[in-house]
């Protein structure tokens, strides 16, 4: 059985600071706290940098005495990331998992496994190769692959903008906002809000 | 004008007839107008009756049958409205008002009668003349029952030509006048309570009415009421029943009907109202049918009998049927069976009676109800009227309208009303099992509520208070709100229904089962169908809005009374927390399950360190003097994080105490390693007895009562300033403590030399008596400091606001954007955006109570019913 | 005037003595107590590990119960000794 009460306790102290950390985690929306969709911004003066990366997260009956089952769902070209599957290669996430781990400190991890590639242990080879023998050509492509999936169109960004309107405010105005915090609704409308 | 139109009639017969033919015929048509005048003002002289005849066969030989009957017919007529109808009314002329007088109305109507029956007379002599000539040509019946129909046309018609206008009247009062009579003999064995002033007058009108009985003879007087049982040939029935058929003789048919049946039903109304009254503890039901039954049916059935029961409004004599003919020997209701017509007169009695006191009870339901549950009796009864007459919807409209001017008011205690709304649901609950119509009024109440600060609060401590929180009613079980919990868990536990109520399975079947539709004057938008119960608690917390609320404030009042224990005895509250596990589940009590089981520890544990301590040598030598012995030491210890936020203000307790304080934290810290105790100083209470020269006063205070005073031991004055510096408060906090201590007449207080400084100095030796109750220093002299708002909790509003200062800058950003916004949408909006920082998860009775703290605080307007940034 | 006190009841309240106030496992209060713990305090104490640090004694347990090999302090990963 999932200790939930500690994953709510968990969901609060991240929202509590995410406008700090950019990493924010909710729930899938079925109504169970097992399944939870985490948000993590690409690390500065990366690749990713600017991109807005979602993290499929399953919690395992155990936790958190087992590590949640963590994959992103944006594709991202990555070593230590499947950019097939999204599965991600991180020690923190298999053997090396310790219950006093959260979802936020795990989803710190991978922010900081994007801004520091292990090559040397890949998850996927052909990205390995390339950052290890042609790092200019992986630049390109991680970067490219993150403008192309990991911006905020990719997010289904006309919802968001349609809600907006729905609220009140200008078409024209919720969508630039929405772009502007990377295409967060709720950051966009705190943003909206506080004028 | 009879003999106009008859010559006209007649004219071709007087063509063929001879001179001396005519000669004939005009000497029998005088004598027959003589003789029709002597006959008929002969008052009773019938010897002409032989000429009479003889000049009836004479016209007839001439065919003239027809003009002497209308001649004859014409003459009754005029002869009965000057003999019969202007005597008859001038009996009543002399009468401006209806009370006329029952022996004139019995003389007027027999002198009347007998005319009548003598015109009869003297119709049926002409009848026979008739008939006599004829041979039996005709059917001898025939002329009688036309001339007979005639005649009553005629006498009808004349006595409703010349009807004074208050005649009806006269017979209502008559017939009034008779009930009431009846009801007076049946009064034997019918409780009922008129003032024995009108009993000895009923009782004297009625001996003389005996002895100057009207057309005697039948009855003997001695029996008029044997054992209080109304006969059916009782005389006075019989006088009524011969007056109405008099009436019906003279054509009143209808008139008398009407005027019978609304005496019957006004007296009937007069007698629920007098019986029912304003008392509400007794039901009053079976006696109104039992006075129908024994007053008006038994009436009616005897005048039916008498009467013949079936009515023949034609019938052409009375006198030709014996009164007694069809009549049963006896009445026993339920034994003969009743004619149709009695057994309609009963449903129709009965419906009235029923519609009466549902009436006057719904009137004053709002009293009844006050009254519940000594009233119930009423409530049972309104509830029988109510399942006949099926009038529900006139229950709940004037109950509503009598809540709202006489409930929802300003003037009315929050209390108040929330017992009026316990007594409410209870008592409509016998009325409406289903809860339907409780549903449209409880609505007004629940609506008012909620616009009251301290519904929660009074809730709650109606809840829990065995008094059912009613400051008037001391231990009137009956009101107590935790009994009706009681017995909802007895009900429970009967049902064997687990603890989640309302939703499991079980209880869904049960309610299928007992499933019925609801009443059609239910409003089908409002009410539930699926909750079948009447379930109060529900009712209440559906005032609140939520369980969770009421359980919060529950816990802070909790934490209050235990805070405030000088013992360890909780065995109310465990009781208490049992039962609203019971209604709330367990997990929602479970910090305050925490608190109680804190101060079942700490005795344990406290306990445990007096008896194991070693005071430090210093606090046992100081004992003599100031010291303070352990053996008076106790402490409750506290799990914080269950409890509510608890506002502990700094205090510096005085020394021997705060020894003790840390010889009981060390020992502690001993027993229970690695754990270690906070103190919370300015918590508690403290027993403590001044001892001047000559007495003792002894005083139950908070610690910082006791540090100010025991200050004054070695210095008898203190400027504010130094005394807040030498206990450890705030000067504005000490100021407001210390008149504790003035308002007893213990401390004085005067200005120093600077005028923000005041100076309290001990009032040694003359304490003013008025001011403390009592000053011969009895043990029993305990005052506890009870100080309006030094609350040691943080009350749920507190909490609330801090909960929701998260949601402000939203809120304020939103009317920003918008100009103006109304609640509902707030309240979507909140829930729409905030899901996680922290979840909003307030309900919109909560965001209404933040909303109007931001208005008072002139950061919000509110104007018609949406919210503005204050500009 | 003398004052005598005749009884003095006090109000504490009590914590674990540790550094930390949450346990890093269940990430309750230590003052709280562990998810399958119904009353704080003594029902639900704490624990040290040699590496000092605490956790609920019901926390620590699962976690040692359900590695296969050595357990790790979950803070520090040192091998988990209870403290003597």
């Amino acid at each position: 059985m999932v200790d939930f009460a500690r994953v709510q306790k968990e969901l609060q102290e991240c929202s509590r600071d995410v406008e700090r950390s950019g990493i924010k985690v909710s729930p899938k929306g079925d109504g169970s706290l097992a399944r939870l969709i985490g948000t993590i911004p690409g690390p500065t003066g990366t690749p990713y940098e600017g991109g807005t990366f979602q993290i499929d997260i399953a919690l395992p009956d155990a936790y958190p005495f087992e590590p949640p089952k963590m994959k992103f769902t944006t594709k991202v070209w990555h070593p230590n990331i499947s950019s097939q599957s999204g599965a991600i290669c991180l020690d923190i996430l298999k053997d090396q998992w310790s219950p006093a781990l959260t979802l936020k400190t795990a989803l710190l991890s991978v922010q900081a496994l994007l801004s520091a590639p292990q090559p040397d242990d890949p998850q996927d080879a052909v990205v390995a190769q390339q950052y290890l023998k042609d790092y200019q050509t992986f630049v390109g492509t991680a970067r490219y692959w993150t403008e192309t999936f990991a911006k905020k169109s990719s997010l289904g960004i006309e919802e968001k903008v349609q809600k907006l309107v729905e609220m009140g405010f200008p078409e024209g105005q919720a969508r630039t906002t929405l772009e502007a915090v990377g295409g967060d609704e709720n950051l966009a409308l705190e943003k909206l809000c506080s004028g | 004008m009879a003999d106009s139109i008859s010559s006209v009639c007649n004219l071709a017969i007087l063509d063929k007839l001879s001179d001396g033919s005519i000669e004939e015929i005009l000497e029998s048509y005088n004598g027959f107008c003589a003789a029709t005048d002597t006959l008929l003002n002969g008052a009773g002289d019938l010897s002409v009756g032989p000429q009479f005849v003889s000049h009836v066969h004479g016209l007839c030989k001439h065919g003239l049958e027809s003009l002497l009957r209308d001649h004859f017919l014409g003459a009754l007529e005029r002869t009965f409205e000057k003999n019969g109808a202007l005597k008859f009314w001038r009996h009543f002329e002399a009468y401006d008002d209806v009370s006329v007088e029952e022996e004139v109305f019995y003389n007027a109507l027999e002198e009347i009668s007998l005319e009548k029956q003598y015109q009869e007379k003297c119709l049926l002599i002409l009848v026979h003349a008739l008939q006599s000539y004829n041979h039996g040509s005709h059917d001898s019946n025939d002329y009688r029952v036309e001339l007979f129909a005639k005649y009553q046309m005629s006498v009808s018609s004349v006595l409703m030509a010349t009807l004074p206008r208050h005649f009806p009247e006269i017979l209502h009062w008559y017939f009034k006048g008779r009930l009431e009579e009846l009801s007076t003999i049946m009064g034997g064995d019918f409780p009922h309570d008129d003032d024995d002033d009108d009993d000895d007058k009923d009782d004297m009108d009625l001996d003389d009415k005996c002895k100057a009985s009207y057309r005697s003879g039948q009855m003997e007087i001695d029996e008029c009421y044997p054992q209080g049982r109304f006969l059916d040939n009782n005389k006075l029935v019989n006088n009524i029943g011969k007056v109405v058929r008099d009436l019906r003789s003279l054509g009143f048919t209808s008139m008398t009907e009407d005027a019978y049946a609304s005496a019957i039903f006004l007296f009937l109304k007069a007698k629920v109202h007098d019986l029912a009254g304003d008392d509400y503890r007794i039901s009053v039901l079976e006696s109104i049918k039992g006075w129908i039954q024994a007053v008006p049916l038994q009436f009616l059935h005897a005048l039916l009998a008498y009467l013949g029961d079936s009515v023949s409004y034609d019938s052409v004599s009375s006198g030709l049927k014996s009164p007694l003919a069809s009549c049963p020997s006896t009445f026993y209701p339920g034994i003969d069976t009743p004619s149709e017509g009695l057994v309609r007169w009963q449903l129709r009695l009965e419906y009235f009676a029923y519609e009466t006191l549902q009436d006057l009870r719904i009137t004053k339901l709002f009293e009844i109800i006050v009254d519940y549950p000594d009233s119930s009796p009423a409530i049972e009864d309104l509830k029988q009227c109510l399942e006949y007459t099926g009038q529900h919807s006139k229950l709940v409209e004037s109950f509503i309208s009598a809540l709202r001017y006489r409930l929802l008011t300003a003037g009315a205690s929050t209390n108040d009303i929330l017992h009026q709304y316990v007594s409410t649901i209870k008592a409509l609950r016998t009325i409406d099992p289903a809860g339907v119509f409780l549903e449209a009024v409880g609505e007004p109440i629940r609506d008012y509520l909620r616009g009251r600060k301290d519904t929660i609060k009074c809730i709650v401590t109606m809840l829990t208070d065995g008094t059912g929180g009613n400051p008037n009613v001391s231990g009137n079980t009956g009101d107590s709100l935790l009994e009706e919990l009681n017995r909802d868990e007895e009900n429970q536990e009967n049902a064997g229904l687990d603890d989640d109520f309302h939703t499991d399975d079980k209880q869904a079947w049960i309610n299928a089962s007992r499933w019925e539709p609801d009443p059609v004057e239910a409003d089908p938008l409002k009410g539930s169908r699926n909750r079948r119960k009447v379930d109060i608690l529900g009712m209440i917390v559906g005032i609140i809005g939520s369980k969770d609320q009421l359980v919060n404030e529950y816990r802070v009042m909790l934490a209050e009374k235990l805070l405030n224990k000088s013992d360890y005895d909780i065995d109310t509250e465990i009781r208490t927390l049992e039962l609203l596990k019971i209604h709330f589940g367990e997990s929602s009590m479970q910090k305050c399950e925490i608190m109680l089981n804190d101060l079942i520890d700490s005795k344990r544990t406290n306990g445990n360190i007096k008896a194991t301590i070693t005071q430090t040598s210093q606090a046992g030598s100081e004992l003599g003097d100031n010291g303070v012995s352990m053996d008076v030491f106790d402490a409750t210890i506290i799990s914080s994080n269950f409890w509510p936020q608890i506002q502990d203000e700094s205090l510096n307790v005085p020394g021997p105490v705060d020894q003790l304080l840390s010889d009981y934290s060390k020992r502690f810290n001993e027993i229970k390693t690695p754990r270690k105790l906070l103190w919370k100083k300015s918590l508690g209470t403290v027993k403590l007895e001044l001892q001047f020269e000559d007495r003792a006063v002894q005083f139950v205070v908070a610690p910082v009562h006791a540090a100010i005073i025991m200050q004054f031991q070695d210095q008898t004055s203190w400027t504010s300033k130094n005394l807040a510096a030498a206990i450890g408060v705030p000067t504005d906090i000490l100021n407001r403590r210390i008149n504790f201590w003035i308002s007893k007449g213990i401390l004085a207080e005067s200005i120093g030399a600077d005028s923000e400084d005041h100076v309290f100095t001990l009032m040694e030796g003359m304490v003013d008596s008025g001011k403390n109750g009592g000053t011969n220093g009895s043990i029993e002299d305990l005052i506890v400091a009870d100080e309006e708002g030094e609350s040691s909790v943080a009350s749920v509003e507190d909490q609330l606001r801090k909960e929701m200062t998260v949601y402000e800058k939203f809120i304020l950003g939103m009317l920003t954007n918008f100009g103006s916004m109304a609640l509902d949408r707030i309240h979507n909006t909140l829930k729409m955006f905030c899901i996680a920082d922290p979840p909003y998860d307030k309900t919109l009775q909560q965001l209404q109570s933040f909303l109007t703290g931001l208005v008072s605080e002139e950061k919000l307007e509110l104007r018609d019913g949406m919210y503005f940034l204050k500009k | 005037m003398k004052v005598n006190i005749l009884q003095w009841h006090a109000v504490a309240s009590w914590t674990w003595d540790a550094q930390d106030e949450t346990c890093g496992i269940c990430r309750m209060a230590f003052d709280g107590c562990c998810p399958d713990c119904k009353l704080p305090g003594d029902d639900c104490p704490l624990i040290w590990g040699a590496c000092n640090h605490a956790f609920h004694l019901h926390c620590i347990l699962k976690w040692v119960n359900s590695q296969t090999s050595q357990a790790h302090c979950p803070m520090c990963r040192r091998e988990w000794q209870f403290k003597g």
